[in-house]
């Protein structure tokens, strides 16, 4: 349900940033103590794997516009 | 909570904020305000149907409620909601959706005149802003038990998470609803699960959960692990289960704010797609919620507010980071319910109050700028009802559904399958209510009056069969007296109508009532676009199962039914 085709990109890259963020913020909870560190991980690891994936796309788009 | 957390749930659900506020913009008319110019795909219809349904009081009032009752709420969640949403979307919704009416108390009026139209938008008022008030308790415990704030502020934030759920439904209407309720719904799953892998893991999985319920009372496992195991005041269990099916078959039928979204789907495919995809992630998400409370009963034995074990076993279980993970769900929870309670009753005040009975010529701009004033108001409405949760959240809804919802859930019914007389829908309907709002007094009052009248499990059977019989008696007597309902009358309203092309069936209903005559009404019935059944091609052999969403759903059911009934019973 993109807004626009302009919007797009900008929607990725947000996204991207959100959930690198939030996944850096699961895993420097590691600091606190490990009990149930490896939910923390797989979490983290999980939302890097998405953000970059946003991130790729972005990137796709931003080269697309380039040419 | 460490500042870690709290930075957690700030930034998950301040960036979904951002998002809906900035990305997502209606344009200033009402087919795209309300009803997102018909777009909606069938997997963010789901999710956010799930996210509606699904608030901060299904994870906190939820547990409470299987503290005290145990897992019996399954049959709520499980089987009550789903048959509700297919109920919905195979049967109730299609006139709705093909007419191109936008509100389900619309479809109310053509179907049973006005003054069920205008009886259906109050009581779609009264429940939701009950949710309302639900959802801000339950914001507030969770925050005053799991982070420690004080009242005061606890409160503070509860009305910031209002207030900034406003601001995107003001911006983007029910487009900005559905978006960012597919946000929340991921960190409302994943948060459930974290707790619930949590806590499953420390008690041992099911059987240490019975030894250790066992170990406090011998009676405990069989109250609380069996579907059928709760038996108030000697109501049979079959009732209690009925009464759990009925109240959410009610909520899913009669909602405005749970049809909104079915009616802005871009094809009826869609909307019965969506049905399937929200009845199972609320199924897995629930199960968590649900059996949070015998967990907790037996980390916490004697507690006077129920409605605090979820917060508790939160506190209780899991570690930095992820209490920030699963508080993050709680308030996604919260935003994705607001907003489409906000959309919902907003569609409702400006079709069947507002443009129905006091301004009908006016632009389309200015109802949906009414549109857009009536949601913070509405929003502030559920600060009402808080006084009165103390005792419980789940008892007090059980109470007033039975009562009120159900009622009707039965005209809606008899409307949609059945060719009783348009004058019988007000009857039943009151008929239905006094008993319900007789049942209440009567029980708050101690009057000692019998069970099988005032327990609020006999409310929903007593609120289908009551209403049901009496419209079908006032019919056949209006039968004879005015003779039979004319076709005419029926067309286009019915589920079993016939097919009719859609500039027919337009022009039909858009003349039917002769009170719209030349209002804006009208005028937006007339200008309905066409809706496809499929957002695709057909192929020539029919589709695969797994397209089929009649197939699956019917696969939900019998699976279902068989845990609930065979396993867990």
């Amino acid at each position: 349900m993109p807004e626009s085709a302009e919007g797009t990109p900008f929607q990725h890259l947000y996204g991207a940033i959100l959930l690198a963020i939030v996944a850096v913020l699961v895993l420097a909870s590691l600091a606190y103590g490990g009990r149930l560190g490896w939910v923390k991980v797989l979490i983290g690891i999980v939302l890097l794997g998405v953000s970059g994936w946003l991130l790729g796309r972005w990137a796709r788009a931003r080269r697309g516009r380039r040419r | 909570m460490t500042a870690l957390d709290w930075l957690l749930v700030v930034v998950i659900n301040l960036g979904i904020v951002i998002y809906g506020v900035v990305m997502i913009r209606s344009k200033d008319q009402t087919f795209d305000y309300f009803l997102a110019a018909k777009t909606l795909p069938w997997w963010a219809i789901g999710l956010s149907a799930f996210g509606t349904a699904v608030d901060t009081g299904d994870y906190v009032a939820v547990a409470g409620g299987a503290y005290r009752f145990g897992i019996s709420q399954l049959a709520f969640w499980w089987l009550g909601l789903a048959v509700g949403w297919f109920v919905l979307s195979f049967f109730v919704m299609r006139a709705m959706y093909r007419t191109g009416m936008y509100t389900n108390a619309e479809w109310l009026e053509f179907r049973f005149g006005p003054a069920t139209r205008v009886l259906a938008v109050f009581i779609n008022l009264q429940s939701r802003t009950n949710v309302l008030g639900n959802i801000y308790f339950s914001v507030f415990l969770v925050l005053s038990v799991v982070a420690g704030i004080p009242p005061g502020w606890a409160w503070a934030v509860v009305v910031g998470v209002a207030v900034t759920a406003v601001l995107y439904i003001w911006t983007g209407g029910l487009r900005s609803d559905v978006v960012t309720d597919v946000l929340q719904a991921v960190p409302m799953v994943v948060g459930s699960f974290v707790l619930g892998i949590a806590v499953w893991w420390s008690v041992g999985g099911w059987s240490g959960l019975s030894a250790k319920l066992q170990a406090i009372d011998p009676k405990l496992p069989a109250q609380l692990l069996h579907v059928g195991g709760y038996s108030p005041g000697g109501v049979p269990p079959t009732v209690v289960v009925f009464g759990m099916v009925v109240a959410l078959i009610a909520y899913a039928v009669i909602n405005q704010y749970e049809a909104i979204r079915f009616l802005g789907a871009r094809s009826e495919w869609d909307y019965k797609m969506a049905a399937v995809v929200a009845s199972v992630v609320t199924a897995i998400t629930l199960w968590f919620n649900i059996t949070m409370g015998p967990l907790a009963r037996v980390d916490f034995p004697a507690l006077n507010i129920i409605d605090q074990a979820y917060p508790l076993m939160i506190k209780k279980y899991l570690p930095a980071g992820l209490v920030g993970i699963v508080v993050a769900g709680l308030v996604a929870a919260a935003y994705s319910t607001f907003d489409s309670i906000g959309i919902g009753l907003s569609s409702l005040f400006v079709r069947d109050i507002y443009s129905r009975f006091f301004v009908q010529r006016a632009a389309d701009a200015h109802y949906a700028l009414v549109g857009r004033i009536s949601v913070p108001v509405i929003i502030a409405l559920g600060f009402v009802y808080v006084p009165f949760l103390t005792s419980g959240m789940f008892p007090f809804y059980i109470r007033l559904a039975g009562a009120i919802s159900v009622p009707l859930m039965t005209m809606m019914l008899m409307g949609v399958f059945t060719r009783v007389h348009r004058a019988t829908g007000i009857i039943g309907l009151v008929v239905g209510l006094v008993y319900g709002l007789s049942a209440i007094l009567a029980d708050f009052s101690k009057w000692g009056w019998p069970a099988w009248y005032v327990s609020p499990w006999w409310a929903y059977v007593w609120n289908i069969v009551l209403p049901a019989v009496t419209m079908v008696a006032a019919s056949s007597i209006m039968d004879r007296v005015r003779g039979p309902v004319r076709d005419q009358e029926l067309e286009g309203l019915l589920f079993a109508s016939r097919e009719m092309p859609h500039g027919q069936l337009k022009e039909s209903i858009a003349r039917r009532l002769k009170v719209l005559e030349g209002t804006w009404l009208q005028k937006t019935l007339r200008e309905a676009p066409s809706m496809p059944k499929y957002p695709f091609p057909v192929p020539a052999r029919g589709l695969p199962w797994y397209q089929r969403p009649e197939r699956l759903a019917w696969g939900y059911i019998v699976v279902v039914c068989f845990v609930l009934f065979f396993i867990l019973w």
